[in-house]
């Protein structure tokens, strides 16, 4: 009853445009107060304690990473190895636009920075080679989702501080889901390159492509250091995050564009960026507090086993209910309320946690692609000046193939689990 | 006026950043350390998990000046008199929130006033401190922000 509460009350307070944050901290607030049992000093308790975690630190460290060498120029050089790689084959800079997310998801840990890095460059490129520029932001946005589901990611820090699950293995096992679901991208770009309206280009020569990727591999070490520095036990997520700054700032300084007013710039945005994620979690903290103490997590779990007792048809529902969560919420805070309620749910019914954990990352970023919501597309549309209604028929075909790889991440698990257990990560 | 809100406030992101600067400084020791120094660092880990709790609430106040706060847009009101409204009643919810977080978050620092963090010889009390003091910050932003009423309508100008 209390839950139901506080559910309506969020949701209403979400409606009328309180912050994420608040509007949780508010509604458990309130039915505390309703209930009277408890004394309120549990909210700065929950709050402390949800927040004091190292691991959560690598959090502004890869914002400010990505930051770093994005300014350093490392997006124009990953464009161009990229064009070098796959301009030729049909679709183009279609394809380009992919691979660089892809590359660049090495650099940066989240949709929105990839949107706004990759589509700043590809979507004005696309639009004056004639593509329709609602496809380019599609193809920007849908392909940003790889952002974090390749390493680093955080929403994978977010989901290993709350859970307890390595990052480093989370890390790992999003590799190969995210290579997987960019190639089904890539062929659904070739299917379709005449409708997007994709000219193609020549072939580049093997010597020029030798030359732009050099000026591209700062970026492809950058994930090497930090999914390898982990893996090999040499450093934890967070030290990984520092290495990273490090290097970004070498890279800066290397490449001449960074200058002491740049980078307080870069780290006062990452320092807000951060704060206005770990808020979140502060004043979720309380909130799924009262769900566990309700017992929310276990009436789920003993609603659906009685309601069916095949773990896969239980799998799916859970991942209806994540697309339609991430609809409305943006995908950090959606986690930050999901996690704590499937978690028990999960391990009632034997999921793999490791493999269930990049099921409901990407499950969240699909919802995160679909209207009314779709916060990266909107800001794909805001940089191509594109009217947001009309990229929703190009985003039909890219969400079902992307269904279809989420299908496949699924019930194979060996997608995800394959490469952890190929390095030796669950000995 | 508003020039010295903004410097207070840039002064605070300053604040801020000095903070981050102290993290990461501490995190890239501690690494250091463990290679090459090799010194027994046992209070980085904690220095840096405290000063992450100083670091978001003092950043947060920051956020909701700078109106860069995370949330739902389902709508605006294109009657300006309705969306002023309306942003003033989410300001109001907001700052009821953060009015209890530093309400009790005082509480809960004052009855840690006597208990001291071991490891670091301070008194947790430091620990708590920034829950209330960002509170109250973050309910000082809410009241002095000005949020942009027009945005809506000056895209809808564009199309």
């Amino acid at each position: 009853m209390i839950v139901a509460l506080m559910f309506v009350l969020f949701t209403v307070l979400l409606g009328i445009g309180v912050p994420i944050a608040f509007a949780m901290g508010l509604s458990a607030v309130t039915v505390l107060l309703i209930d009277g049992g408890v004394p309120l000093l549990v909210l700065p308790q929950r709050f402390f304690s949800s927040l004091d975690s190292f691991p959560l630190l690598a959090i502004p460290l890869y914002i400010f990473a990505g930051n770093l060498m994005n300014y350093g120029g490392i997006t124009t050089a990953i464009v161009g190895f990229s064009r070098s790689l796959v301009g030729h084959i049909r679709g183009g800079l279609g394809q380009v636009n992919i691979l660089t997310s892809v590359l660049f998801s090495g650099i940066s840990g989240s949709a929105s920075a990839d949107v706004a890095a990759v589509g700043g460059m590809m979507i004005p490129a696309m639009k004056k080679e004639g593509y329709k520029p609602e496809w380019a932001v599609v193809i920007t946005a849908a392909s940003a989702i790889l952002g974090p589901i390749i390493p680093p990611s955080l929403l994978m820090v977010i989901y290993g501080a709350m859970t307890g699950l390595s990052i480093g293995t989370l890390f790992l096992a999003g590799i190969v889901p995210g290579l997987f679901l960019a190639f089904i991208m890539m062929a659904l770009v070739y299917w379709k390159a005449d409708e997007i309206g994709a000219p193609r280009h020549l072939k580049v020569g093997l010597r020029k492509t030798g030359k732009v990727f050099l000026r591209a591999a700062p970026a492809l070490v950058m994930p090497v250091i930090i999914v390898g520095g982990i893996q090999s036990g040499l450093f934890t997520p967070t030290e990984a995050g520092i290495v990273a700054v490090a290097y970004g700032l070498g890279y800066g300084l290397i490449t001449h564009r960074l200058n002491v007013r740049n980078t307080y710039r870069f780290a006062f945005q990452s320092v807000v960026t951060s704060s206005s994620i770990l808020i979140i979690l502060g004043s979720a903290a309380l909130f799924s507090w009262i769900m566990a103490r309700e017992g929310v997590p276990a009436a789920i779990a003993s609603a659906l086993s009685s309601a069916t007792n095949e773990p896969a048809i239980v799998l799916l529902l859970i991942v209806l209910a994540l697309i339609l969560v991430g609809m409305f919420i943006e995908t950090i805070s959606a986690l930050i309320l999901m996690v704590p309620i499937l978690t028990p749910v999960a391990q009632v019914f034997g999921f793999d946690m490791i493999h269930f954990s990049v099921v409901v990352i990407i499950a969240l970023l699909l919802g995160s692609l679909t209207p009314p919501v779709a916060l990266i597309v909107l800001l794909g549309c805001k940089i191509a000046k594109v009217d947001y209604m009309k990229t929703m028929r190009p985003l039909v075909p890219f969400f079902a193939v992307l269904v279809i790889g989420l299908l496949c991440i699924m019930y194979f698990p060996l997608i995800t689990l394959g490469l952890p257990e190929l390095l030796g990560a669950f000995d | 006026m508003r020039r010295y809100l903004d410097n207070a406030f840039a002064t605070l992101g300053a604040i801020v950043v000095a903070i981050f600067s102290v993290i990461m400084a501490l995190i890239f020791l501690q690494v250091i350390n463990r290679f090459i120094l090799g010194l027994p660092l046992f209070w980085t880990e904690e220095v840096v998990r405290m000063l992450l709790v100083w670091m978001v609430l003092l950043g947060t106040p920051v956020v909701v000046y700078k109106c860069d706060e995370i949330k739902v847009e389902l709508f605006r009101f294109n009657n300006r008199r309705f969306e002023i409204g309306r942003q003033i009643l989410v300001a109001i919810l907001s700052i009821i929130f953060c009015a209890f977080l530093a309400y009790w978050g005082y509480l809960f620092t004052l009855r840690a006033l006597g208990t001291m963090q071991p490891s670091l010889g301070i008194s947790r009390a430091w620990l708590y401190a920034p829950i209330s003091i960002g509170g109250m910050l973050t309910i000082i932003a809410f009241v002095v922000r000005r949020e942009d009423v027009n945005e809506q309508s000056d895209e809808e100008d564009l199309t």
